[in-house]
C-alpha cells in the first residue's frame, strides 16, 4: 500500500485521493479506448475503499458493465470503471491526473496486436494479444 | 492528402477530413492531465466537416487554445485556436489510422520517463514551441496574455 497520493483534472475541479494506487500503468489499443481517449488508454488501479473524488464528475455507460468518467468543466479523461462483475470495486485512473503519472511505469499493452502504424509504445512490457487478453476475460 | 472518416465513442461527433498523414505528439502538461495519458496525439487535417459540433463540451485552458471533448461520452476530440478552425483532430477518432506516423514531438521537456521518443520524430522544447507561438501571434497582430 503506497502513502494517500493527490491527482486533479486540468482545471481543477475535479480532485481525487487514492491511497492504494497501483505503481503500474496498463495501455489499451481496443477500439472503444481508442475512440475514447483519442490516442491509447491508459489507467492506473485504486482500490475504491482508499478513494475521495470530488467535483463536476460526468460519466457515460460504454458497455452494459463498464463505464467512463469525465470532468464537465474541462473535459478531462478521469476513469474507466467496472460497474458490475470482475474489478467492479477498481478504478482505473488515467495516468494524467497524477503529477509524474505518480511514479507509476508502463508495463502492460493490452490489444497489443490493435496498435496503430502511426506509433508503438517501446520498451520491455508486457503484450496481451486482443484474443488473449478475451480469452482471460470472457465478460469482453 | 487523404480524405478520412472519424466518430467518437457514442457516435454523438461524427467528422470527414483531410488528413496529411502527419501525427503530432504533444507532452505539455495540459495535454497530460487532459487526455489523461499523455500525449495528445493529433492528427494533422484540414477541411474538417463535423456533425454533433453543437453537442460538444470546450474548455479553454488559456485565452487562446480550446480544448473539446464529446459532451455525451466524453471523447476526446481535439485542440484548436479558438477564433479558428481545428488543424488536427484526435488520432483515435479516425475510422482508419493506417499510413499515419507520428512526425514531430512538441514540449519534450515534458516527456514521462516511461515513454522514449518516437523514431525519426522532430523533437522541440517549450521554450522552441514559445518562441514559434509568439512570432506567430505577432504576425497576426495578436499578443499572448
Amino acid at each position: 500500500m503506497r502513502e494517500e497520493i493527490t491527482g486533479h483534472c486540468l482545471c481543477g475541479a475535479v480532485q481525487i485521493r487514492a491511497r492504494s494506487l497501483s505503481d503500474e500503468i496498463s495501455a489499451c489499443h481496443c477500439e472503444m479506448c481508442t475512440r475514447w481517449s483519442g490516442s491509447v488508454q491508459m489507467g492506473i488501479e485504486a482500490h475504491e475503499s482508499g478513494v475521495t473524488v470530488t467535483g463536476p464528475v460526468k460519466t457515460y455507460q460504454s458497455t452494459p458493465f463498464s463505464e467512463r468518467a469525465w470532468c464537465d468543466t474541462c473535459g478531462s479523461a478521469l476513469w474507466l470503471r467496472n460497474t458490475e462483475g470482475e474489478g467492479s470495486d477498481l478504478y482505473e485512473f488515467v495516468p494524467g491526473l497524477f503529477e509524474n503519472a505518480a511514479g507509476a511505469r508502463l508495463t502492460r499493452i493490452v490489444y497489443a496486436d490493435c496498435a496503430p502504424d502511426g506509433f508503438a509504445l517501446a520498451g520491455p512490457v508486457k503484450r496481451v494479444t486482443k484474443a488473449e487478453y478475451e480469452k482471460e476475460h470472457d465478460h469482453v | 492528402m487523404s480524405e478520412r472518416t472519424g466518430r467518437c465513442l457514442c457516435g454523438t461527433v461524427t467528422i470527414t477530413t483531410e488528413v496529411t498523414g502527419e501525427i503530432q505528439a504533444c507532452h505539455c502538461v495540459q495535454c497530460q492531465r487532459w487526455t489523461g495519458g499523455g500525449p495528445l496525439f493529433s492528427a494533422r487535417a484540414s477541411n474538417t466537416r463535423i456533425e454533433g459540433g453543437d453537442k460538444v463540451l470546450a474548455y479553454h485552458a488559456s485565452t487562446w487554445g480550446e480544448r473539446v471533448v464529446c459532451g455525451t461520452c466524453g471523447s476526446t476530440l481535439w485542440w484548436k485556436m479558438q477564433d479558428r478552425p481545428a488543424d488536427y483532430v484526435a488520432v483515435g477518432l479516425l475510422d482508419d489510422q493506417t499510413g499515419l506516423t507520428v512526425t514531430e514531438e512538441i514540449f519534450v521537456d515534458y516527456r514521462p520517463g516511461w515513454l522514449p521518443p518516437f523514431p525519426g520524430a522532430s523533437q522541440s522544447t517549450e521554450a522552441e514551441e514559445v518562441a514559434k507561438f509568439d512570432a506567430w501571434m505577432a504576425k497576426q497582430g495578436k499578443s499572448v496574455e
